[in-house]
C-alpha cells in the first residue's frame, strides 16, 4: 500500500498553523483517519493553488538555519511584509477553518477538470463529516468537546479540565536549568 | 369503524401522558400523531442530520429544514410539507421581508404582507413584532429539543390578578392539586433531579411549596457548573443591587428533568452539551419515554402520519369524531395524501401544542351553525388568542483575564437567578428568571464558529478581533483558548401579558403541502414586558460590576444579509427589536456612573448609558392560545381543562395557561396533563 505523497506535507502544514501537534491530527492508530478525508476534500477544491502550499511548505521547513515555526507561517499566510500569492494564503486558511471547525469553506471560485464548480463561501460552509464536526479543534482548543458528542462521565463540569497542553499535544519546552542557584533571600 | 374510549391529537408529551394514564387503567386509546412513526433507532439518525447541519438551530436534527438556508439536508418551502411547523430558521436575517411596515393599528383582516417571507416561514406573521419560538410535529414532539428545565410555578404566579392587580387568575384550585398531587406525579414522570432542601431555603420566601413535608425529588441534583460557581462567587451574600432593593440575589441549582443517575434504563448525564437541540444519549427525557410506556400498556393505539383536520360536532354540541388526513412522501420527497379516515370515541382530547390546537378548532368551523361558527368550542372568540411567550433577553460577557470559567462543558444549564420572580414591583412591570448559560457564546454570538473564522480570517463578527488580527499556531490557539473559556452568558425570561389581539388565525389564502391553511401570527409586547427588559439590563450591569466582567451585549436595530462570499447584500431593519421608551431613560439616568461604563454596557462613552432599544428572542415556550377559566364567557376550557362548549372535549397543553409566568411551562403543563386525566377517567366512569 503506497501513502500519498502529499499526506506528510499536509500533515506538517495543518499542525503548523493550526498550532496542535502532528501526533494529535494524525496519530499512529488512526481508523478514522481525518488527515487523508481533508487532503482529498481540500486538493479537489483548490487545484494548483494546494500544491504551491505544500511545496513552499516542504521548502521553507528544509531551510538552514532552521526557520521557527512563526516565521514560515508568516510566509505561507503572506503577513508581516511577505509577498504570497492570496489564493495560495487563502487554501492555508481555508485548510486552519476545515480542522478547526470540521467545515470546508470555499477559499475561491474553482472548477475542477471534469467540470464541478464550487463557489466561493467564506460564511455558511459545508460540514465535511460528522467525524470532523466532532474532531473539531475549536472543542479542543477550549478544553472541551465538541457539543453532542461528550466522552466524559457525570460531574465532569463540576471540575477543571485538563490543561491545554493536554489538548493540543504541544507542552511548553521545559525551562533551562540556572546556572548556579540563586542567592538565599536575607532575613527580614 | 372501531370506537375508542379516548381519541387523543398529538403525541408530543401532554398526549402520551394521557394515553399512558388510562391505557395504564384500561381504557382504549386512539392516538393521532401528524408527524412520522418515531422507532428509538431513529436517534442516530437525527444525531448524524445534526452533526451535518452546518447551522445548528434547534430544529437542526429534525428535517425538513425550511427555507433558504444552505446546507444539509435541503431546505424546501413550508408550502410543500405535510406537516411544516416554526423553525428558527424562517426567522434569519435572510428571510426578513425588506417590504414589510408594521401596522400601526390591528393589522386588517386578509392581509398578506408578512414580516418573513413565506417561502421560509411556515407561520405568516403580521407583526406588529414577530412571535419566535418554534416547536417540532413528530412522535414526542418539542421535547426531542427541550432544554430540560423543570421549575415548578411559585403561589403568586396563580394570582396575578387578586394579588396585583394586572392579568388574570388561574382557575381556583389548581394550584392547590398542582403542590399536592401533580408536580410530584409529573416530576416522577419525566424524572426531575434536584434537591428540594436548596430550593425551599432559596425560593421557599417568594412561594414556591411542596407537599408533604418529606417529599424528595426523584433524583438528586445535577451539580452546578464553573460558571455557575464563578457567578455565585462574584454575587457573593446577595447584594442589595440598585432597583432590587429589599429582593435577594443568588444563585440556584435548577431542577432539571435529566438523569443524575441511571433511570428508567436511561443513563446518567455525560454533559454533552447539546440538550437543545437533542440529547445523544436520551438522559434528557423526551416524550416518546412516557409514549413507550402508553404504546405498552397493550391498550393504546397510535397512528402516525395523521393530520388532524376537522372536528365534528353532533346536534347536541358533542364532538362526534375527529377527521384525519393520512400521508406520505413519494421517491421524489414529494408529498402525497395516502387515505383518510375518522377516529371516534367517547372523550376527545386535543395535544397539539399552542398552534396546531387552535388551527385545528378554527378549520372545524361551519358558519351555517351558530355554535360553530366561529371555530370548535371557540363561543368565547379566544380560541387563538391570548398567544404568549417568554421573550428572552439575551446579555453576554467575557469573565476578567485570568478568570477562566471554562464554558462550553456540562448541560446546557444548571443553575439560574430565581430569586426575583416574584414581588411587588410585578404590579408595575414584568418579573423574569435568569438562566445562567454553560454554553459559553453560542447561543449568543455562533460560537466558537464567529471567533474562530475571526482569527483565521482577521474578520470581527464576535467582537473580540477589533484590529483584525490574523493568528495562526501558537497565537492563535492561546487567543482561542482565552477567548472561549472566558465567555459566559445570561438569559432573561421575562413575562408577558396575555392579550386577546396576539393570537393565531388562519391564512384564506396560503397552505401547507396537505392543503391546509397556514396559521396567520399577530403579536406584540405590552410596555408591562418591555419594562422588564429596562430592568433587566439594569441588573445585568450589576452582575457584570460585580464580576469584573466586560460586557458584550448587543441589540442591533438593523441586521446584514451576507452572500456566501461576505459582501453585505442589503441590510434589513431587526424586526424583533423594540425602541426605549422615553418614560424610562431616567431609570438609567439616574443609575451611578459605575453602571454606565462601556464595560459593563456595551455602549459607547457618548450613550451615558442609555441604551437605543433591546433585541429579544424566543424561549420556545408558546402558551395561552385555548385558555383554561373558571367564566366560559372568557376562556376556552374550565378549571378541569374541558371545553366550555363541548363536555366530551378536553385539551392539554400550555396552550391551557392563562399566564405563563418566569418559568418553563414543559412541567406544569405535564402537572397539568395528569389532572386532566383524571377527570377524564372520572368522566369515563360516569359515561
Amino acid at each position: 500500500m503506497t501513502t500519498d505523497p502529499q499526506r506528510a506535507p499536509f500533515v506538517g502544514v495543518s499542525a503548523l498553523l493550526t498550532g496542535f501537534n502532528a501526533n494529535v491530527i494524525a496519530p499512529g492508530i488512526d481508523p478514522v483517519d481525518l488527515p487523508s478525508q481533508f487532503l482529498s476534500l481540500a486538493r479537489a477544491r483548490t487545484g494548483k493553488p494546494f500544491t504551491t502550499l505544500l511545496d513552499q511548505f516542504q521548502t521553507l521547513s528544509a531551510q538552514t538555519p532552521p526557520l521557527t515555526p512563526q516565521q514560515i507561517g508568516e510566509q505561507l499566510l503572506g503577513l508581516n511584509g511577505h509577498e504570497q500569492d492570496p489564493q495560495v494564503a487563502a487554501v492555508a486558511q481555508a485548510i486552519m477553518k476545515l480542522w478547526y471547525l470540521g467545515s470546508w469553506y470555499q477559499p475561491y471560485d474553482f472548477t475542477t477538470p471534469d467540470g464541478q464548480t464550487f463557489t466561493e463561501d467564506l460564511i455558511f460552509g459545508v460540514v465535511a463529516s460528522s467525524q470532523a464536526y466532532i474532531a473539531g479543534l475549536s472543542w479542543q482548543v477550549m478544553q472541551s468537546h465538541a457539543m453532542g458528542n461528550s466522552t466524559w462521565t457525570f460531574g465532569y463540569w463540576a471540575k477543571q479540565p485538563p490543561a491545554l497542553d493536554e489538548f493540543t499535544g504541544n507542552f511548553p519546552p521545559a525551562p533551562p536549568a540556572p546556572a548556579s542557584p540563586a542567592p538565599a533571600p536575607s532575613a527580614a | 369503524m372501531d370506537s375508542y374510549d379516548v381519541v387523543i391529537v398529538g403525541a408530543g408529551i401532554a398526549g402520551p401522558i394521557i394515553a399512558k394514564q388510562l391505557g395504564t387503567a384500561g381504557k382504549r386509546v386512539l392516538l393521532l400523531e401528524s408527524g412520522p412513526a418515531q422507532p428509538p433507532t431513529e436517534r442516530q439518525a437525527y444525531l448524524d442530520t445534526f452533526y451535518k447541519n452546518s447551522v445548528k438551530t434547534p430544529e437542526s436534527p429534525y428535517p425538513p429544514m425550511n427555507g433558504a438556508v444552505t446546507g444539509q439536508p435541503p431546505p424546501s418551502a413550508p408550502s410543500e410539507q405535510a406537516v411544516p411547523r416554526a423553525t428558527v430558521a424562517d426567522t434569519f436575517s435572510v428571510n426578513v421581508n425588506p417590504a414589510y411596515t408594521p401596522p400601526t393599528g390591528p393589522p386588517p383582516p386578509g392581509d398578506d404582507s408578512y414580516i418573513y417571507t413565506p417561502d421560509a416561514s411556515y407561520l405568516l406573521q403580521r407583526g406588529p413584532l414577530p412571535f419566535l419560538s418554534t416547536y417540532e410535529r413528530l412522535a414526542g414532539g418539542t421535547t426531542w429539543h427541550w432544554l430540560g428545565t423543570s421549575l415548578r410555578f411559585l403561589e403568586h404566579d396563580f394570582t396575578m390578578e387578586s394579588t396585583y392587580g394586572v392579568m388574570r387568575d388561574w382557575p381556583v384550585g389548581v394550584y392547590d392539586d398542582l403542590v399536592a398531587t401533580y408536580y410530584n406525579q409529573a416530576e416522577s414522570e419525566i424524572g426531575v433531579s434536584a434537591d428540594k432542601a436548596t430550593q425551599e431555603s432559596e425560593l421557599g420566601d417568594i412561594g414556591l411549596e411542596y407537599e408533604p413535608a418529606d417529599y424528595q425529588y426523584p433524583m438528586q441534583g445535577i451539580p452546578t457548573s464553573l460558571v455557575d460557581d464563578a457567578i455565585a462567587q462574584g454575587l457573593g451574600d446577595g447584594t442589595q443591587f440598585i432597583d432590587f432593593e429589599g429582593l435577594a440575589v443568588e444563585v440556584t441549582p435548577t431542577p432539571a428533568g435529566r438523569n443524575s443517575q441511571p433511570r428508567g434504563q436511561r443513563r446518567a448525564c455525560a454533559g454533552n452539551t447539546n440538550c437543545i437541540p437533542i440529547c445523544p444519549i436520551q438522559a434528557k427525557y423526551d416524550g416518546t419515554v412516557t409514549l413507550s410506556d402508553a404504546l405498552q400498556t397493550g391498550n393504546v393505539t397510535m397512528i402516525t402520519q395523521a393530520v388532524a383536520s376537522k372536528v365534528n360536532v353532533d346536534g347536541d354540541g358533542n364532538v362526534s369524531g375527529i377527521d384525519y388526513v393520512q400521508w406520505d412522501t413519494d421517491a421524489n420527497g414529494n408529498v402525497q395524501r395516502t387515505g383518510s379516515g375518522t377516529a371516534a370515541g367517547t372523550v376527545y382530547v386535543l395535544a397539539a401544542h399552542a398552534i396546531e390546537t387552535p388551527k385545528l378548532l378554527l378549520m372545524s368551523a361551519d358558519e351555517t351553525r351558530p355554535l360553530l361558527a366561529n371555530g370548535v368550542g371557540n363561543s368565547s372568540g379566544l380560541v387563538g388568542a391570548n398567544l404568549m411567550d417568554h421573550p428572552l433577553y439575551l446579555s453576554w460577557a467575557l469573565m476578567p483575564e485570568g478568570k477562566n470559567v471554562w464554558g462550553f462543558r456540562g448541560p446546557l444549564t444548571t443553575a439560574g437567578i430565581e430569586t426575583l420572580r416574584d414581588g411587588t414591583f410585578r404590579s408595575e412591570r414584568a418579573a423574569w428568571r435568569v438562566e445562567i448559560g454553560n454554553e459559553g457564546w453560542n447561543f449568543s454570538s455562533g460560537d466558537p464558529w464567529t471567533t474562530t473564522l475571526d482569527f483565521i480570517s482577521g474578520s470581527n463578527g464576535g467582537q473580540l478581533n477589533p484590529t483584525g488580527e490574523i493568528l495562526f499556531g501558537n497565537s492563535l490557539v492561546a487567543q482561542l483558548n482565552d477567548a472561549f473559556t472566558r465567555q459566559w452568558r445570561m438569559g432573561f425570561l421575562v413575562e408577558q401579558t396575555p392579550d386577546t389581539t396576539s393570537r393565531i388565525s388562519l391564512s384564506k389564502t396560503l397552505t401547507d403541502g396537505l392543503g391546509l391553511p397556514r396559521p396567520v401570527i399577530d403579536y406584540n409586547l405590552s410596555e408591562y414586558t418591555r419594562l422588564g427588559f429596562a430592568y433587566a439590563e439594569i441588573f445585568a450591569r450589576q452582575v457584570y460590576l460585580a464580576l469584573g466582567a466586560r460586557c458584550y451585549t448587543q441589540n442591533p436595530q438593523q441586521q446584514a444579509v451576507f452572500d456566501p462570499t461576505g459582501k453585505v447584500v442589503r441590510e434589513v431593519n431587526n424586526p424583533a427589536w423594540f425602541p426605549m421608551e422615553k418614560e424610562w431613560v431616567s431609570l438609567f439616568e439616574n443609575l451611578p456612573p459605575e453602571l454606565k461604563t462601556p464595560e459593563v454596557t456595551n455602549l459607547p462613552a457618548s450613550a451615558n448609558g442609555i441604551p437605543e432599544g433591546f433585541q429579544y428572542f424566543g424561549a420556545g415556550h408558546l402558551v395561552g392560545t385555548y385558555v383554561m377559566g373558571d367564566d366560559p364567557n372568557t376562556a376556552v376550557l374550565d378549571g378541569d381543562q374541558r371545553s366550555w362548549d363541548h363536555k366530551n372535549l378536553f385539551m392539554v397543553g400550555s396552550g391551557v395557561f392563562p399566564t405563563i409566568t418566569t418559568a418553563n411551562p414543559t412541567l406544569t403543563l405535564a402537572a397539568l396533563a395528569f389532572r386532566a386525566a383524571d377527570a377524564i377517567q372520572k368522566q369515563l366512569a360516569t359515561a
